[in-house]
């Protein structure tokens, strides 16, 4: 049900958003440990927002927490996830004209985004990103991708699959065949 | 079926499991710093923000990035630069291998082709059309010697729209 036509009056009005996310929620990792939100910030996670709409604010607010039980929803993650969606709730909305959302692609990821996702842990990385993917708060997901292709970019097959912990499933003879397809990138050395 | 409960608890211990994974018959518990763990879906999605080359670089990491490297390619840009790197090939050959890999290509941008290489624009759209069954728009300048390019997908074409950028 992600129409994005489907707003409620008064959602895209900033003061509204800042109001309520004075209004805190609490949300519950696969692992137990519940955690504050404000409620405008929960709502970047299409599952909460849509959560939070059919159970009705107030029951939200006063009730149990929102269980978010995908096993890569750690402490840690949703920890993560929480600081990253307090800090962008007031972004201003995407467009998805074609020109626009080509240079959206484009854009570098913003330097607090840089430091937020630069994280060493790579398990704990690969939780964000599949927590937020399961939570779908697309833009986390989108710095999630940026950041991995930046780290990919240039890189050969073994440099990725070394750094990303990616088993070769290929025989010699397959790798061979897919080599012999990408003449026309190195015909320009 | 049979092993059923074995399955089942492998299931359950499982993370993301690889879907649509012709060659394992269970499923797998992957390390958790192993991008092994992501679905095609969301691996397609991580793998979208490559550049059109990095992308037929590391097509040969595993079997998952060959399968989705290219799924989530909407729109290419074919430019000058790009078209001078590839005059080392067959053209033919190299634009049908991209077409064919790039199945879901909505949007063509051949804007950034100048002149020089303009004989070759027909040729590269016959090829794409033939291809990527969701073709829906072509950006190009258009030339003196534009009505070669035309009656090739002529049929095909629904609507012209006409941008001229401000200081043309």
């Amino acid at each position: 049900m992600a129409d994005n036509a489907d707003h409620i009056d008064g959602d895209d009005n900033e003061d509204v958003r800042a109001q309520q996310n004075l209004i805190k929620i609490k949300l519950k990792s696969s692992e137990g440990g519940i955690y504050e939100c404000g409620l405008t910030a929960a709502k970047m996670s299409d599952l909460v927002k849509n959560m939070v709409e059919s159970l009705g604010t107030d029951a939200v607010v006063t009730t149990e927490p929102i269980i978010l039980g995908n096993e890569a929803v750690t402490d840690a993650a949703l920890k993560k996830i929480i600081e990253w969606v307090e800090f962008h709730w007031d972004d201003p909305p995407v467009d998805h004209d074609f020109e626009d959302e080509k240079d959206r692609r484009n854009e570098e990821l913003s330097h607090w985004d840089k430091q937020f996702i630069d994280v060493d842990d790579q398990a704990l990385l690969f939780d964000v990103i599949a927590a937020a993917n399961y939570m779908d708060i697309k833009g986390l997901v989108e710095v999630g991708a940026k950041h991995i292709c930046s780290k990919i970019r240039g890189k050969s097959c073994q440099e990725v699959r070394e750094m990303l912990k990616i088993t070769n499933d290929f025989t010699a003879e397959e790798e061979d065949a897919i080599h012999k397809e990408n003449a026309w990138i190195y015909a320009k050395d | 079926m049979f092993h059923m409960e074995r399955e089942l608890t492998q299931m359950m211990a499982s993370l993301e499991t690889t879907d649509g994974c012709e060659d394992r018959q269970q499923p797998k518990i992957y390390a958790k710093n192993s991008m092994d763990r992501f679905g095609d879906d969301l691996c397609q999605l991580l793998l979208s923000y490559l550049s059109f080359e990095d992308r037929f670089q590391l097509k040969c990491v595993s079997k998952q990035f060959r399968r989705t490297v290219f799924e989530s390619v909407v729109s290419i840009e074919i430019n000058d630069q790009f078209m001078q790197q590839i005059l080392n090939t067959t053209i033919t050959e190299t634009l049908a291998t991209i077409a064919i890999k790039c199945p879901n290509i909505e949007t063509i941008d051949c804007r950034g082709i100048d002149t020089e290489y303009e004989t070759h624009i027909s040729e590269l759209l016959a090829i794409f059309r033939d291809n990527c069954l969701n073709l829906r728009k072509i950006y190009c300048n258009l030339w003196q010697n534009s009505g070669q390019t035309m009656p090739r997908i002529g049929p095909l074409v629904t609507r012209i729209n006409s941008l001229t950028l401000p200081d043309n």
